[in-house]
Formats: structure tokens, C-alpha cells, sequence
């Protein structure tokens, strides 16, 4: 059925288009058409995968690819540009979240686990995926070959991965217990780390791209003004919300487009500044529960763009261009996070659960590993557009085995609610 | 600093309308504007790129997804009212009064802004303009309606005739809005008869599919992401082909009406997200208006005539619904609401730009009369005594 609902869609979407080829085409009625046809078959696409026991947001992401400007070309550059703000506003309703699954609690008592995963596995793949790109980038063709600073820019995108994707997931499958808030924490930090990390290759070796500032000092800044700032937003949020009667959802969605809004103008890092107010309205209010349910009356449509969004901005072609690269760099990074995760959660003391099941949770990357590779793009001339183009090819197949590793994970775990009542119904 | 200036305002202003709403003694009068959205609509247009620039005209132009998104909900919550148990009960003579007084306002409304229109600036296109304000000036808001009836008056066959004719009036007006488009001067590739059998083909197919996709049993967040994508789609195609995204959103909600098992879901999914949808229009709206010089002047007439015509037009119609009712039954039907926006809204882009911002500036201003004066006109409509 679903599968027929998908072919009529795509007939009449096809036959629209059509019918409008030779009319002048306002961008706004596109891009509403486009993200219409996204939602409507981007849901269809995702609950055709969930009998295979995947996860939705793949489905989603399928659904960008198949229909963004490297396959049918339904979505195309311009329409993705225009739901730009809509993607962005999406990303911080995502982050909120992010921060409001994170009880100050528990995160306090895995600080240590946190800690001891996030800063062992970032090392070891950092080192292992920079070894192996400085040894094998000339094998595998790579020209011109980068330089020192170019395979550390790889290694350090390596450490990178989507906070995203791990909410999204954590919330499809209503996620509850040590490994999800492990997860969860740990990609905060890494955010961080990734960002410092960065500021500091800038410093060292790649030119500055449009002015950006470059340093540590900078990036300390950037980080240190988005937590207070978004301590701040949050503050404010707790105050405006014990004065609302109702009007949740649009009350969210105000501050997100302020929360955007004050990120681009001060230059700070949207994600670690949406967490941050996400992180306090929900822990230290007594509104917490009723911003939760404004986000969840979101949530659903919110992370389907998002990840149909993210799915279109994939450059396929980057992937068959570079895939003996980009093999190198899925097996080795995976690898590493195994090895990783697995280290730091024995030195934590955490269990065996966390121990074996925590590092799917790392795998997805996305817009933090693509902004990273515009940034080099732009800034490091040939050498860098090929890093960038690599980049993109990893972060295509990583986006794809992420989340569903993380499902499996996370069910393998039993902190997943959605299948445990899916094999409670099934007995 | 323009960005701290609107973020300093944003909280001050949503802090007092917090306390508006819990200031019991507050005036009537204060209490109908709030009602009404029109704060949001001066949000809006403080946040806009016409002041504190918070929304620029990048993001206006990315927003106005969002705009189409609001203006498909108000046509298909619209649509979704004529389910079959409604439609029986409906007697002929309430389509005739319906008929009537929209007429009546129609008419009203065209011919003194033609005139207006032409003594004023006699390059405008006079007839289209006065057309195009003719019909916003049609639908009554029954939300407003009904609050006011709910206040006084004890007539309820005058309460019932108000309110039948205020559901029903913006049928007329979102039919004639999207004739005036495919008839619209200028160049366009289809001809009128195509645009209507598409707008037909295109509102039926919509409301088909989504009874399609219904069918499987579908949680409320599902159903959210549904609706959302199928408003869209139907919106968006419908404005991609120049053609009414209220129209065809309308005929997709009066199929769904008619033939869906699922009505009662749909429409409760619908309604959650009536308010904020109306809220975030009437924000955009106010983001994206800006008072053309040559409306100046029209306006405040348009108002006028508004009421006039409204006035006229149930004093003749109501006569049909209930055999003794007073001249001033129109005074019920003076609220004007959120499908005249959707209307006003829907023009933007279609239409050259002074007279999309002329609508616009007209339908704000006649929201603002009736929040104003709604309260008044709906007594004098209900009190025996001075209807006579």
C-alpha cells in the first residue's frame, strides 16, 4: 500500500513540475511543493524500513538522496538554499532537545565514564585515521597529496559525528538509561573538542576563510560565550514560560528563530548554545516538562526535514569519485571508535554493556563534519577541495550505518522502550 | 545593537501580553484586540526588515513556506466544516441568505472603491483593485462571531443566522479570489479553463491522498507530519501554477469532509495547530507589510464601506433567515478574521506589489475596526431595542 502511495506521489509530483516547466517559478511556491513532497514521502520511505527493524531517519535520508540534485534532482540547489532557515531552525529545535534529554543527575553521576570515552576514543581516532591517511594518501591516488596539517583537518573530522542523528534516534526509540545518556553527554563534549580542535589547525597551517577568526583563544571564546549565552536564553526561557497560558509550541518556535538569529549575528556555535538553554529550561524550571512536550509537539516533522534536508545536501558523486578513500577512512575511524569507547569505558570502570554497545553510538556524522569540510574547501585551495570532497564521501556512508547501528545498539541494550513494546506485542 | 534592541522588545512584549491575558480587568476592547492576532501582526512587523530587521528579507523569502503552509490550513480547515452531517442540516434558504449577503457586501464594497479608487489615482487599475478588496471584505470571522454572540443577547434564532451566514460567507470569497486569478490580466501560459480544471483535479487528488494515507492506522504525530506535507504540497502546486492554494486546500479539506472515516481526527489534528499557525501568519504577515502611499487614504474607506456594505447586506439577508429581524443584524457580521488574511496573504506575489500591500493594509485595518467596534456592533445586531 505504502509502497503504491509513494508511486502516486511521485506521479503527480512529476506531472506538476511538468505542467509548471514553462511558467515563471516563485521560489517560496517551489520550495512549499518540495518540502511537501519531502514529508509526505519521506514518511512513506521511512515506515517502508521499519519492518526491517531500521530506523526512520534513514528512511528520511534515503529519501534526500534519491530525490536531491545528485539523483532525480526533484530537490534542487536553489530550493535548498531557501530552506536554509527552515533547516537551521530545525537544527536547534533538535539541539533543544538534545539538551532537554540530559538530566543534570545523571550526568553527574557519568561524568567520569563521559569523560574517560570521549577524551580516549577522540585520541585514538584521531591518531589512527591520521596515521593511516599520512602513510596511505599517496597509494590510494590522493593528488596533490595534503600536507601535515590537511591529514590532521581529516583525523580531527574523524572525531567528529552528529548530535542529530543521536537525538533523533534516542527519541524514536524513546531511549532511557546509562549507554543513551553516556551517548548523549559524550557528544556534547566532542562537539566542543571538535571545535577547539579545529580553531587550532587554523592557527597552525590553514589560511583564514572569509574572515573567520582563527585561534584558540577565538574558539575558547566561541565556546564560552555560547554556554553562557545559552545559560542565559535559558534563564529568559524559564522566566517567559511561567507567564505563558498555552501557545507551547509557538513559544518554542520563537526562540528558536531568536536562538538562530543570535547565533549568526555573534558568531557563535548554534548547536552548543541551544543545547546549553535546552539543558537548563529542562533541569532547572519547573516548566522543564512543558517546554519538553512544546518540543515534542515539533519533533516529529522537524527531525523528517532535517534528516530528508541533510539527505539531499550529499554529494553522491563525491563517493564514487574517492570510494577507496573513503573506505579507508569508514573502516579505520570505525575501528578506532570500537577500540576507543571500549577503552575508555574500561578505564571508567563502566560495565560490559557500555563497553560493547556504546561506540554505534558515534559512527553517524553530518552537518558538523560538512560545514568543518566547506571551511577547507574555501580555504586550502586544491589540496583542500579534495580533503573536503573525501570528507563528503565519509560522511555519506557514516550517515547511512549510523543510525542504524545506533538502533541496533541501543535495542541490544535494552534501553530502547519502542522495541520493547514491539516484542511485547509480538509475544 | 538592532539585534539587541529586538530581542529587548520581543521580551517585553511577549512579558505584557503574558500579563494582558492575566489582567482580569483589562477593557473589552483590549481583550478583542489581543483576540484577534493583531499583536503578532505588530511583532511581526517590529521583528521585520521595515524596523529591527530580526527577520530580513532573506528570511522572509525563506519563511514564505511558512506562509504557504498558513494559508493552505486556513483553506482546508475551512473545507473540512462541510462534513455530510453538516451539509444535510444546511436549509436552502440559509445558501440564499449566505448568497445574498454576500452580494450584497460584494457589491457594495466594488462599486464605492471604484470610485474611490479612480478619483484618487485614476492610473490604478480601478476595477481589479476594487474587485480584489471586494473580496476580502467578504468573509466574517465566525470565531469572532461566536465570542460576541456568546456575550449577549438571548434571540437564538438571530444568533443562528448570524452565524450561519458568518461560517458560510468566505465561500464566496475564496471562490471568486481564485476566478479573479485565473482570469487575471497579463501573461499567462494556461488559459482560465485549464487553471480551473486544475485547481479542481488538483484539490480532489489532494484530498484523495490524503484519505489514501490516512487509511493505515497512523499515530498523532504521524497524522501531524501528514497533514503538514499534504497542506503543503497542495499549497505549494497551487501557487507554482499561479493558482489559489486556498481554493485547492479547500476542495482537499470538503473531500476529506465528505468521504473520510478518519473526519474526526483529522479535523482535531487540524484545530491543535489552528492557533499556532494563525499566530505565526498574522507574525509573517506583519514582517512582510508595509503601507503603500497610495493606501493611504483607501483604507480608512475601505473600513467604512466594509461596515456599510456589511450593515446593508444583513439587514437584506437576514430577512430571509428570520422574519423579524432588525435592520442592524449586519452588525453581527462586521468581525473580519483570519481567512480574509489568508485571502489578503495569498494575493502577495500574484498580484504587483502595491496592490498586494493595499490588500493587506486593508484587511489589517478592517481587523482593527472590528476588534474595536465588533463588541458594539454584535449588541446593537442582538439588542431588540436598538436594532429597531
Amino acid at each position: 500500500m505504502r509502497l503504491v502511495l509513494l508511486g502516486i506521489l511521485l506521479g503527480l509530483m512529476a506531472t506538476i513540475l511538468a505542467l509548471s516547466g514553462q511558467q515563471p517559478q516563485p521560489l517560496a511556491a517551489r520550495s512549499a511543493l518540495v518540502l511537501g513532497f519531502l514529508l509526505l514521502s519521506g514518511f512513506l520511505v521511512g515506515e517502508l524500513l521499519v519492518p526491517a527493524r531500521l530506523p526512520r531517519i534513514s528512511g528520511y535520508l534515503l529519501a534526500g538522496m534519491l530525490y536531491g540534485p545528485a539523483l532525480l534532482g526533484i530537490i534542487d540547489r536553489p530550493v535548498l538554499d531557501s530552506l536554509s532557515l527552515i533547516n537551521e531552525l530545525a537544527l536547534v529545535l533538535i539541539a533543544y532537545t538534545a539538551g532537554a534529554e540530559l538530566e543534570a543527575g545523571n550526568l553527574l553521576g557519568r561524568l567520569r565514564g563521559i569523560l574517560a570515552i570521549t577524551l580516549v576514543q577522540s585520541l585514538l581516532v584521531f591518531l589512527a585515521v591520521g596515521l593511516a591517511f599520512w602513510l596511505l594518501a599517496g597509494p590510494l591516488g590522493l593528488r596533490p597529496a595534503p600536507g601535515p596539517v590537511l591529514v590532521a583537518f581529516i583525523a580531527l573530522v574523524a572525531t567528529a559525528k552528529s548530535p542529530a542523528t543521536t537525538v533523533a534516534v534516542i527519541v524514536e526509540m524513546r531511549a532511557r538509561g546509562p549507554l543513551t545518556d553516556t551517548v548523549l553527554g559524550c557528544t556534547v563534549i566532542k562537539d566542543i573538542l571538535v571545535l577547539v580542535g579545529f580553531s587550532l589547525l587554523m592557527t597552525l597551517g590553514l589560511p583564514r576563510a572569509g574572515g573567520e577568526a582563527a585561534g584558540v583563544t577565538a574558539a575558547l571564546r566561541v565556546v564560552g560565550l555560547s554556554l553562557g549565552l545559552g545559560l542565559l536564553c535559558g534563564l529568559v526561557m524559564i522566566g517567559l514560560l511561567r507567564l505563558l497560558r498555552g501557545n507551547y509550541l509557538l513559544f518554542v518556535l520563537a526562540c528558536a528563530l531568536v536562538t538562530v538569529h543570535l547565533a549568526h549575528t555573534l558568531h557563535l556555535n548554534d548547536l552548543l548554545l541551544a543545547v546549553t538553554a535546552g539543558f537548563v529550561v529542562s533541569n532547572f524550571s519547573p516548566s522543564g516538562g512543558v517546554f519538553r512536550r512544546g518540543l515534542e509537539g515539533a519533533g516529529a516533522p522537524v527531525f523528517l526535514v532535517f534528516f530528508c534536508l541533510a539527505g539531499a545536501a550529499l554529494d553522491l558523486t563525491r563517493l564514487a569519485a574517492f570510494w577507496p578513500a573513503v573506505l579507508l577512512f569508514v573502516l579505520v575511524r570505525g575501528g578506532a571508535i570500537w577500540a576507543g569507547t571500549w577503552l575508555g569505558a574500561a578505564a571508567a570502570g563502566e560495565g560490559s554493556a557500555l563497553r560493547h554497545l556504546a561506540w554505534p553510538g558515534f559512527i553517524g556524522q553530518a552537518g558538523v563534519s560538512l560545514g568543518l569540510a566547506a571551511t577547507v574547501r574555501a580555504a586550502a585551495g586544491p589540496a583542500g577541495a579534495l580533503v573536503a570532497d573525501l570528507v563528503v564521501g565519509a560522511v555519506v556512508v557514516n550517515q547511512v550505518i549510523g543510525p542504524v547501528l545506533f538502533r541496533w545498539a541501543l535495542v541490544r541494550s535494552g534501553e530502547a522502550a519502542v522495541a520493547a513494546e514491539q516484542s511485547t506485542r509480538s509475544d | 545593537m538592532t539585534t539587541i534592541l529586538a530581542i529587548v522588545a520581543a521580551v517585553v512584549l511577549a512579558f505584557l501580553g503574558a500579563q494582558l491575558y492575566r489582567w482580569r480587568q483589562a477593557p473589552a476592547w483590549l481583550e478583542d484586540i489581543i483576540f484577534s492576532g493583531l499583536p503578532f501582526f505588530l511583532v511581526g512587523w517590529l521583528f521585520g526588515p521595515r524596523r529591527f530587521g530580526l527577520i530580513d528579507d532573506t528570511d522572509l523569502a525563506g519563511l514564505g513556506v511558512v506562509v504557504n503552509l498558513a494559508i493552505g490550513w486556513v483553506g482546508f480547515l475551512f473545507g473540512l466544516q462541510f462534513d455530510r452531517h453538516t451539509v444535510r442540516r444546511l436549509p436552502p434558504r440559509h445558501l440564499l441568505a449566505t448568497t445574498t449577503e454576500a452580494a450584497v457586501t460584494l457589491g457594495v464594497v466594488v462599486a464605492c472603491m471604484w470610485v474611490f479608487i479612480r478619483a484618487g489615482d485614476p492610473c490604478l487599475p480601478a476595477g481589479w483593485l476594487a474587485l480584489l478588496l471586494g473580496v476580502v471584505a467578504l468573509p466574517s470571522a465566525p470565531a469572532l462571531v461566536a465570542l460576541a454572540l456568546r456575550r449577549g443577547g438571548d434571540n437564538e434564532d438571530r444568533k443562528r443566522a448570524l452565524l450561519t451566514m458568518a461560517s458560510l460567507d468566505g465561500l464566496p470569497a475564496v471562490v471568486l479570489l481564485a476566478l479573479l486569478l485565473c482570469f487575471a490580466p497579463g501573461p499567462a501560459l494556461l488559459g482560465p479553463g485549464t487553471m480551473l480544471a486544475l485547481i479542481l483535479g488538483l484539490g480532489l487528488a489532494s484530498g484523495v491522498l490524503l484519505q489514501l494515507l490516512t487509511l493505515p492506522r497512523t499515530t498523532d504525530n504521524e497524522l501531524v507530519i501528514i497533514l503538514l506535507g499534504l497542506v503543503l504540497f497542495a499549497g505549494g502546486a497551487a501557487s507554482l501554477l499561479a493558482l489559489s492554494p486556498l481554493l485547492v486546500n479547500l476542495l482537499a479539506g470538503l473531500v476529506v469532509a465528505l468521504r473520510s472515516p478518519n473526519l474526526n481526527r483529522i479535523r482535531g489534528a487540524m484545530i491543535r495547530l489552528e492557533k499556532p499557525v494563525f499566530l505565526i501568519m498574522m507574525t509573517l504577515a506583519g514582517a512582510m507589510w508595509s503601507l503603500p502611499l497610495a493606501a493611504i487614504g483607501l483604507v480608512p474607506l475601505f473600513v467604512l464601506v466594509r461596515l456599510a456594505g456589511k450593515l446593508a447586506a444583513g439587514a437584506l439577508a437576514g430577512r430571509l433567515l428570520v422574519p423579524a429581524a432588525p435592520a442592524s443584524l449586519g452588525g453581527g457580521l462586521v468581525p473580519h478574521g483570519a481567512l480574509a488574511m489568508a485571502l489578503a496573504l495569498s494575493v502577495q506575489g500574484q498580484v504587483p506589489r502595491a496592490a498586494a500591500g493595499l490588500v493587506l493594509s486593508a484587511v489589517v485595518a478592517g481587523m482593527l475596526a472590528s476588534a474595536a467596534l465588533g463588541r458594539a456592533t454584535s449588541r446593537w445586531a442582538l439588542d431588540e431595542e436598538m436594532g429597531r
